[in-house]
């Protein structure tokens, strides 16, 4: 197979032919620049691409290789990152001006992580402004478009990422996520996300938006991908004292294991936030392929997410409104507007509000997750309400509108960040429009390879997996 | 709890209403050990037999 077809495929087939010879790293990190340079401008996708060094890196484990050293789990494969984690000496602007021009000094802990394991950095996808939104809008870069369909939105903050991984041009990326930024963009273009526990992956060098919130996790075209990505940077970090010194598991040996016993806690309806008719089928019907598919599917009431929701928005408002104090007194005129819509209401909270939201999180995973996981191994709810929005259709003139739209995206996303839990989101079928809907898996605490057996279940066994977005199929010179 | 909120009320004013009822009606909880360590203790305690932790990456 040639390297371009590889590239359409999974990361672990490419690590495992680059590791058999069948494909050298420098001609897989090739075609990726190849889609890179080509589809990446339609998509906007990509904010900087480092070839030169990502060439020179790739001809390394072809070295390696030729003397027959023992290659890591990922080498050759290549891969771009939102663009917020670290690398020294290399320009990282997070989708805002005020950054355009920083250069930090340290490497992100998840970037050394996944240099050890081999993989090729091929540099630094779009986002939102500093990570804050939801739809994907980023006035500054201009919107990352989804493959599916580019009058609709990526979803985000990681909007450049889940392009860019959709439309096979990396096989997987990094991407954090403080309200649902790694869950609603992956589930907007029909790829898997996941946010790991809260303490299971380091944010050490990853720009900080609200450290009570802030997560650092995989995005990738399937179950394994994300377990090997998993098994990379998951574990615990001198540099940021928050991480577990709980194990890390062997996420991939242990896909192997069947789910079957596991008991699904599918929540019924009625929600709070009503789903629209086309995703109420989907979630239906994908409930019936879990049973059919052997899996131990019973009803289960959903806690309140709305006051979860509002616990969640003070926390973060009132973290990045503190982070943001100083730009904003300096750089004010710098910001995209609906920006500074989502930071202002921050500095209207007492501190005292502020610490009552933070001070109950603890308490609040304690009662949720006696409540839910007493009868359920695994949550089983909605990721979105609504089909993917168009880009025209969440008008980031209308403020209040445009804040709305953001808090309804998250709904049934947001509360997992308050309370530290782990939660996978991957698709489950297509709407009228075209455009993907996914469902979302949430575990207890450092559950995470169960929610990756469970998805690995569901897209062997449940065709819990689309094809390629018509950008892909239609590609001609890089297929 | 977000019956509070009212139809009508501009988005502020549904969002003020919305943090007092919820978040200033909570008692305070002082409770000062990390939060990592509460989902340590929990992921104990809702461990299955078959993730094992000699499966270790």
């Amino acid at each position: 197979m040639s390297a371009a077809e590889l590239l359409k495929g999974e990361l672990w087939t490419a690590a495992a032919a680059v590791r058999a010879g069948e494909v050298r790293a420098r001609e897989l990190t090739e075609a990726a620049i190849d889609a890179l340079t080509s589809v990446g401008p339609t998509l906007n996708a990509v904010a900087g691409l480092d070839a030169e060094q990502a060439l020179a890196a790739a001809e390394r484990i072809d070295r390696s290789r030729a003397a027959g050293t023992d290659l890591p789990p990922l080498a050759g494969v290549p891969m771009a990152h939102k663009d917020m984690f670290y690398r020294a000496g290399r320009v990282c602007a997070s989708g805002t001006r005020i950054r355009a021009g920083f250069v930090p000094g340290v490497t992100a802990t998840a970037l050394e992580r996944l240099d050890a394991a081999g993989a090729i950095d091929l540099g630094r996808l779009n986002m939102v402004e500093f990570a804050l939104g939801l739809t994907g809008h980023n006035d500054i870069t201009g919107h990352p478009r989804n493959p599916w369909s580019t009058d609709h939105i990526t979803g985000g903050s990681s909007s450049g990422p889940v392009a860019a991984v959709a439309a096979r041009l990396v096989f997987a990326a990094l991407g954090s996520d403080t309200g649902g930024s790694i869950r609603v963009p992956a589930a907007c273009t029909g790829i898997l996300g996941l946010k790991p526990t809260y303490g299971r992956v380091s944010r050490a060098g990853a720009l900080p938006l609200s450290h009570t919130l802030d997560h650092v996790g995989p995005l990738g075209r399937s179950a394994r991908d994300l377990a090997l990505l998993m098994e990379a940077v998951a574990g615990v970090d001198r540099r940021d004292q928050t991480t577990s010194t709980t194990p890390v598991p062997a996420y991939s040996r242990l896909l192997e294991r069947s789910p079957t016993r596991l008991r699904l806690g599918v929540a019924e309806s009625p929600f709070e936030l009503p789903l629209h008719a086309e995703v109420a089928g989907l979630y239906d019907a994908a409930v019936d392929r879990m049973r059919q598919a052997g899996l131990r599917a019973s009803g289960l009431a959903l806690p309140a997410l709305d006051s979860l929701n509002v616990l969640r928005r003070v926390v973060m408002i009132a973290e990045a409104a503190a982070r943001h104090e100083d730009f904003l007194e300096e750089r004010r005129d710098a910001y995209n507007a609906y920006t500074l819509a989502r930071l202002d209401p921050g500095f209207e909270l007492a501190a005292t509000t502020y610490l009552r939201a933070v001070g109950w999180r603890a308490e609040a995973v304690r009662r949720f997750v006696g409540e839910v996981f007493a009868d359920a191994d695994v949550l089983v709810l909605p990721a979105m309400a609504e089909p993917v929005p168009r880009l025209d259709a969440t008008d980031t003139a209308d403020m209040a509108g445009y804040v709305r739209r953001v808090n309804a995206l998250g709904h049934f996303i947001c509360p997992f960040n308050y309370l530290g839990l782990p939660a996978l989101t991957m698709p489950m079928g297509r709407t009228a429009n075209g455009l993907p809907m996914a469902i979302q898996l949430v575990a207890p605490p450092f559950g995470e390879a169960r929610l990756l057996r469970l998805a690995h279940h569901l897209e062997t066994n449940a065709g819990f997996r689309l094809g390629e977005p018509p950008i892909v199929t239609g590609r001609s010179g890089i297929g | 709890m977000m019956t509070e909120a009212t139809v009508g009320d501009a988005p502020e004013e549904a969002w003020r209403r919305q943090v007092r009822a919820i978040v200033e009606e909570l008692p305070f909880d002082d409770d000062l050990s990390c939060f990592v360590v509460a989902l340590e203790t929990l992921a104990e305690a809702f461990a299955l037999d078959d993730e094992s932790p000699e499966d270790v990456a």
